[in-house]
């Protein structure tokens, strides 16, 4: 490939970004020509000083001042915790299998201490929570008149799962919302 | 005659998009380089360029649902890197501030070190004085293709320039930089 003195002055200043090919051409090019050997050598003077400035390199903490500058409406918003709210709709559903009747009852009166133990289950205290699971499980028992608190334990957390699963969706799509006003 | 353009960030942009925040850091850490150096350029002194460099970061960040993730972000992140620089530089006309001379001061009490060296410290506070005093576009030119290491194509679509204007500036600077003397100083090193 022969070059003009344009195409192998311009190919000089791209040089190390050139094709191998391309590179050899404007090899060829330079050793033939004074005039654009002596501009070579003007282009590699130029480039030296350069490389003898330095490059512009940012503060060190540079990224994180830019994360911890971003307009907080920005950043991602962490969803509320739906998994309460589905463990609570579970055992209902547990215990709504039975008659709807009995069951009202049945939900009625423990009502109170299974919003106490929920109370407990967001402090995270665990003798609470046993306590109201057991408490749920007989009077799950109660309705049928066989032993509902294993069964109606087990079906509780499998829907609770489910429940927690399918508010997942609706959660991850409020975090990942796409953010800030367009152009 | 060109290689072809390194692979752009697709799956970084992608993941930022979607409210990653260690993908958009990694992006940060991936371009904060060039982009420094651009608006470092525009602005003269380091700590403006970085305010611009920053504020460059929070409207990628912002307007990260309109880029393409298919294409290099590179001469994207640098255009709004310049505009930034640009718009900065206005408002600091608007207010004037000693910031640049307090800058100088504190540079060359950096760069006075025994161990530097005074001759290397003096060449490239010449040197930046030089590249200071190139008119604007050639200046912003020759910092993105030397110091922020753009090929003439990233440097052409971050200043909105033609490719072939983009030498042209380039061949106006080097004629300059070394019709003013600067290619004495090789000796120095």
């Amino acid at each position: 490939m022969n070059l003009s003195c344009e195409q192998a002055l311009d190919g000089l200043l791209d040089y190390a970004r050139l094709t191998p090919a391309a590179r050899t051409a404007v090899d060829a090019h330079l050793a033939a020509c004074p005039v654009c050997r002596a501009e070579s050598a003007r282009v590699e003077r130029v480039q030296d000083l350069f490389a003898g400035l330095g490059s512009e390199a940012p503060p060190p903490d540079f990224a994180a001042r830019v994360m911890a500058a971003l307009p907080a409406a920005e950043s991602p918003v962490a969803a509320p915790a739906l998994w309460p709210l589905a463990l609570l709709l579970a055992a209902l559903a547990a215990l709504a299998c039975g008659d709807l009747e009995q069951t009202w009852a049945a939900v009625a009166q423990p009502a109170a201490e299974v919003l106490a133990a929920l109370r407990a289950q967001f402090s995270l205290d665990l003798a609470s929570l046993a306590a109201w699971w057991r408490q749920a499980g007989g009077a799950a028992s109660s309705l049928a008149g066989w032993d509902w608190s294993w069964f109606g334990a087990s079906l509780a957390i499998v829907l609770a799962l489910g429940l927690a699963v399918l508010a997942e969706g609706p959660a991850g799509w409020w975090r990942q919302r796409p953010h800030g006003p367009r152009n | 005659m060109q290689a072809p353009d390194p692979p752009p960030d697709t799956s970084l942009i992608r993941r930022a998009a979607a409210g990653e925040a260690a993908a958009f850091r990694e992006l940060v850490l991936t371009h904060q380089q060039p982009v420094y150096a651009c608006t470092r350029a525009i602005c003269g002194n380091a700590a403006d360029a970085a305010d611009a460099a920053q504020e460059a970061f929070i409207r990628l960040h912002r307007h990260l649902d309109q880029v393409d993730p298919d294409r290099p972000l590179k001469p994207y992140l640098l255009r709004i890197a310049a505009n930034c620089a640009r718009d900065l530089l206005a408002r600091r006309a608007r207010q004037p501030q000693p910031l640049a001379e307090l800058e100088t001061c504190v540079a060359a009490v950096d760069e006075a070190t025994p161990a530097a060296g005074l001759l290397q410290a003096e060449r490239r506070a010449a040197l930046r004085q030089l590249v200071a005093a190139l008119p604007p576009t050639l200046r912003e030119v020759c910092s993105l293709f030397y110091l922020a290491g753009c090929s003439c194509r990233e440097v052409a679509l971050a200043l909105e320039m033609s490719e072939g204007a983009v030498k042209v500036a380039l061949h106006r600077a080097r004629r300059r930089l070394l019709e003013q003397g600067a290619g004495e100083w090789r000796s120095l090193s």
